[in-house]
């Protein structure tokens, strides 16, 4: 199997795996340039200050000291070989229609434009308007308490007809505190819950359910994985939107993401309008035959 | 110290504070004193001096942890070299929404979305080549010495970053982004890997509602033997950007006793925290666990042990390649030990599993060589809790069996996901069904932060599942009766008259024996409980390990056989429509119970085991939605489970 393949050659040939490194570093360097090295021109690998700086920032960054001269040294031998390989592996023409080679250098080119589109300001009234248009995302999420009286159908023969049972005798208490039912582990009585974390807990349907209970008397019964429920919800906190000040930080966040993304679908588009795309024939029809089924969540 | 806020008194407060010691002392032994500005405080101390008498609401001015956190502590994406190489088109922030239950176009273009919302997550994509990008911008030529360089950084400062955006995209587009520009001085000018990864995780993360992890993975496979570790940090990102991932190509090392002093280091030079999480040690052919030093033949000796107890305080047991609890080599009277097994050789299937390596590989058997090497060394190497993590190279953390989007992006559902091969090496196969959809961890915190989720970790507060998302609580103790297992609030008992999975307990008072309050609860979309067990691991006064394996709560009315074996909870599963029903088993399982075999002069541990009902496995639903047979030996059914962190006994602290 190819993946398997690559993986393999990934992990177990360090060699190898240098040299395509290698490979990478010149062939997107010179790719980039324009300017491709002729082989038989023999320009010496120059070491300059900067790679012995580099080599040693790079050491330091993974070992958090600085290295030995030996290690240093060892540095130096090794930067010098690799620099070695990877030009002659380019010279033969191993960096051409490399998966790897090509993934790198998408992968590099990307991540320039989307960090260099996160280095810009938006204007005062630039923000403004996306907190206006993105109200919801920056609000607080609403919330509920509540109580719960649990019936657990393992344990009773008939939850239904106990539930109902009850209710009618805890509405005619009003709001006692009377404990009753089984137990559930998950407790029974709940302080301002968010929808997620209710979903989380007992199930999306009965959060649903809950919150949309009106406050102040018992409900029910209520559906969830675990069995029947009885519930007294006791507050409601709306979500509410939160003023431009506090949140602008995000704002300032959310706004960058969504520039990133518009500017880098404009630039891919820029890129497939300047080189263009052509399918051949055959291309075409093997697109055409069935496409993959859409398989839906649960 | 776990401190506590109690409003009610102060003499309260003292009186929690020191049964806290007991149930949540994080890395010190359960009994240990505390020393305190005004002298040593231990349990035994404050039952006297503060007789517990507690507020109204049993809650009241306690910080015990009340639901379990769950999400997956490993998880890969685009920027994973390998991942990549599988078609994995999304990067760590569609990670982080897909686990906040946003619906994801995933890499291989079907919509994908979870059940509900995960609590936590961490992305832990492989340092190596993870850095690539900043190690070539590094140090290299200044930016600001080129003209255009200059210009754009001029621009940005005058507040016209946004054009200076387009400027310098338009310059790439017309092939003027030439020679020194390419290179920046500012490593925040041009972030790589890591600093985008550290990027999604601040920005994903929300304390209270959604934590975000920073983290990588150390991926140490020499020769195909798998003894990969996560790495994951505390910190914010103003602590982990200092930083880079250790990596195991060079400068760095393919040797965990480096990883270990790289994260003393991090420690060192930021004051921060981090963990490691090891991980398949199923695929390691012998060496994840070891008695012989790797690389070496001297046997692991104290230092190795203390070093190893220090930063590897969990074990990721269950994930999708394979379950590494235990093994039916190694376990032949456990009838649940078969289950998702991977055990045909290494990571890369290039050397074959021979049995004598399973022992060094296993979760069980190496809690129980913990037990050894501590009788030797003074230190157990292997005390570790558990967590299970999908291990996902799709940036999709999803393992549920009906929404099960495989390994890589190329094992993405489709109709023949199942029975291509997965990795092949000569006539060693694994085949695509062979992948478990597994798993997720268990977090026991108070709240849903780094800090305290981390916090959880690191006592061991965690359990394992496949899976789903079942609440399990374990209690170890000398002190618990029946009547702790009918309170309507059990884990109050738990945490004060004992301590929580992950914990310590011993040497046992005269005439007392271990006692453990155990429960589970359901998935609450998931399937009815099949049976709770105790795992025990001890060392006998020759210096043999044992096991055996207790049913200790169980639905219906089951009665245990001549053997004591608890008959099957029967089987509801209808594999050609992929369903079950919940009219077998039970919502919730609750029972204490005693160690009927213990001996107060040896070292043992304990953990708890929750088993679901039947349920169709993954291959099922999808021999139905694509219409297709599987082949005969493909599994179609299983019993899902929870593995807990164990609970130590030791008899001579």
């Amino acid at each position: 199997m190819k993946s398997s393949n690559i993986y393999r050659v990934l992990s177990k040939e360090p060699l190898l795996h240098f040299a395509l490194i290698g490979a990478v570093v010149f062939g997107g360097y010179h790719w980039l340039n324009g300017r491709l090295p002729e082989a038989d021109k023999a320009e010496p690998i120059h070491i300059g200050e900067g790679d012995i700086q580099w080599l040693k920032q790079t050491w330091a960054s993974q070992w958090l000291r600085d290295p030995t001269a030996e290690e240093l040294s060892g540095l130096v031998k090794d930067l010098v070989g690799e620099q070695l390989l990877a030009r002659e592996a380019e010279a033969v023409g191993l960096g051409e229609n490399d998966t790897i080679i090509r993934r790198r250098l998408a992968q590099k080119l990307k991540f320039v434009i989307e960090d260099t589109v996160q280095l810009a300001e938006p204007t005062e009234d630039e923000l403004r308007q996306f907190y206006a248009s993105h109200m919801a995302s920056f609000a607080t999420a609403g919330t509920v308490s509540f109580k719960q009286i649990y019936l657990n159908p393992e344990q009773r023969k008939e939850p239904m007809a106990d539930a109902t049972a009850l209710l009618a005798e805890m509405r005619s208490k009003g709001n006692g505190d009377t404990v009753a039912g089984d137990r559930l582990l998950l407790g029974d009585d709940f302080q301002r819950m968010e929808n997620s974390a209710l979903s989380g807990m007992f199930g999306a349907e009965f959060a649903n359910q809950v919150f949309a209970l009106e406050p102040g008397s018992w409900k029910g019964p209520i559906k969830s994985g675990y069995g029947l429920h009885l519930v007294m919800v006791t507050e409601h906190v709306p979500a509410e939107s939160r003023p431009f000040d506090i949140v602008r930080d995000a704002i300032v966040t959310q706004w960058r993401n969504s520039q990133q993304n518009d500017l880098s679908r404009a630039y891919l588009e820029g890129l497939r309008k300047k080189y263009g795309v052509q399918y051949d024939e055959g291309s075409k029809a093997l697109l055409a035959s069935p496409g993959l089924p859409s398989v839906a969540a649960k | 110290m776990k401190t506590v806020e109690a409003r009610t008194s102060l003499l309260c407060g003292a009186a929690l504070a020191g049964l806290l010691a007991v149930g949540l002392a994080p890395p010190v032994s359960a009994q240990e004193s505390v020393a305190t500005d005004v002298g040593t405080f231990d349990a035994d101390t404050a039952a006297k001096l503060y007789p517990v008498k507690r507020p109204y609401s049993p809650w009241a001015g306690r910080n015990f942890p009340s639901r379990p956190f769950f999400g997956d502590t490993h998880l890969h994406t685009s920027f994973s070299m390998d991942a990549g190489a599988f078609g994995a088109r999304l990067g760590p922030a569609d990670a982080y929404r897909f686990a906040k239950g946003e619906e994801i176009m995933a890499s291989s273009g079907q919509l994908a979305k979870l059940s509900r919302p995960l609590d936590f997550l961490v992305v832990a994509d492989h340092s190596d080549n993870m850095g690539f990008f900043p190690d070539l911008l590094a140090g290299k030529p200044e930016l600001l010495a080129d003209p255009l360089g200059r210009k754009w950084y001029d621009m940005m400062q005058s507040g016209q970053g946004a054009a200076a955006a387009v400027d310098i995209i338009t310059a790439f587009g017309a092939g003027k982004f030439k020679g020194p520009i390419l290179y920046s001085p500012d490593s925040a000018a041009y972030r790589g890997a890591w600093q985008q990864t550290i990027k999604a995780a601040e920005e994903a993360n929300e304390p209270g509602r959604f934590t975000a992890f920073i983290g990588y993975e150390w991926t140490s496979g020499t020769g195909g033997n798998n003894l990969h570790r996560n790495i994951i940090f505390r910190d914010n990102g103003d602590r982990a950007s200092q930083v880079v991932p250790y990596t195991t190509l060079p400068p760095g090392s393919d040797n965990p006793l480096d990883l270990w002093k790289w994260m003393a280091g991090y420690e060192d030079k930021t004051g921060g925290s981090v963990l490691a999480i090891a991980h398949n040690g199923n695929l390691s052919n012998g060496r994840m666990f070891p008695m012989i030093e790797p690389g070496t033949n001297s046997p692991i000796d104290r230092e190795y042990a203390e070093i190893r107890n220090k930063w590897e305080r969990l074990y990721e047991v269950t994930q999708m390649k394979g379950d590494g609890e235990t093994h039916p080599f190694l376990s032949p009277n456990d009838e649940f030990a078969n289950f998702e097994r991977w055990d045909k050789g290494n990571l890369d299937l290039t050397v074959a599993k021979t049995p004598d390596m399973l022992e060094y590989e296993y979760a069980r058997s190496a809690l129980k060589n913990g037990l050894k090497l501590e009788q030797q060394l003074g230190v157990n190497p292997y005390k570790f809790g558990m967590v299970g993590s999908t291990d996902a190279h799709t940036s999709l953390t999803a393992v549920e069996e009906d929404n099960f989007f495989g390994k890589t992006s190329s094992s993405e559902p489709s109709a023949v996901r199942a029975s291509h091969p997965f990795v092949k090496q000569g006539d060693r196969v694994i085949m695509g069904w062979e992948q478990t959809a597994s798993g997720y961890a268990g977090v026991w915190a108070s709240e849903n932060t780094r800090e305290a989720l981390f916090d959880a970790m690191q006592r061991r507060e965690t359990y394992a599942t496949t899976g789903p998302r079942m609440l399990v609580r374990f209690f170890g103790g000398f002190d618990f009766d029946e009547s702790d297992a009918n309170t309507r609030s059990p884990a109050i008992a738990g945490y004060t008259k004992g301590v929580p999975m992950g914990g310590d307990i011993g040497p046992a008072p005269a005439g007392k024996m271990p006692t453990f309050l155990v429960a589970a609860l359901k998935d609450p979309i998931g399937a009815n409980l099949d049976r709770y067990q105790i795992v025990k691991g001890w060392l006998d006064a020759a210096g043999e390990v044992h096991e055996k394996v207790y049913d200790v709560a169980w639905s219906g009315d089951r009665k245990p056989g001549s053997e004591g074996k608890l008959p099957p909870v029967g089987d509801t599963v209808d594999i050609a429509n992929a369903t079950w029903s919940n009219t077998i088993g039970a919502p919730e399982l609750i029972a204490v119970w005693k160690d009927p075999e213990f001996d107060a002069a040896q070292r043992a541990f304990y953990y708890g085991r929750v088993i679901e009902i039947p349920t169709p496995r993954w291959t099922a639903y999808d021999a139905k939605y694509f219409g297709v047979t599987m082949p005969s030996e493909v599994t179609m059914k299983m019993q899902e489970r929870a593995y807990t962190s164990p609970i130590w006994y030791n008899p001579s602290r």
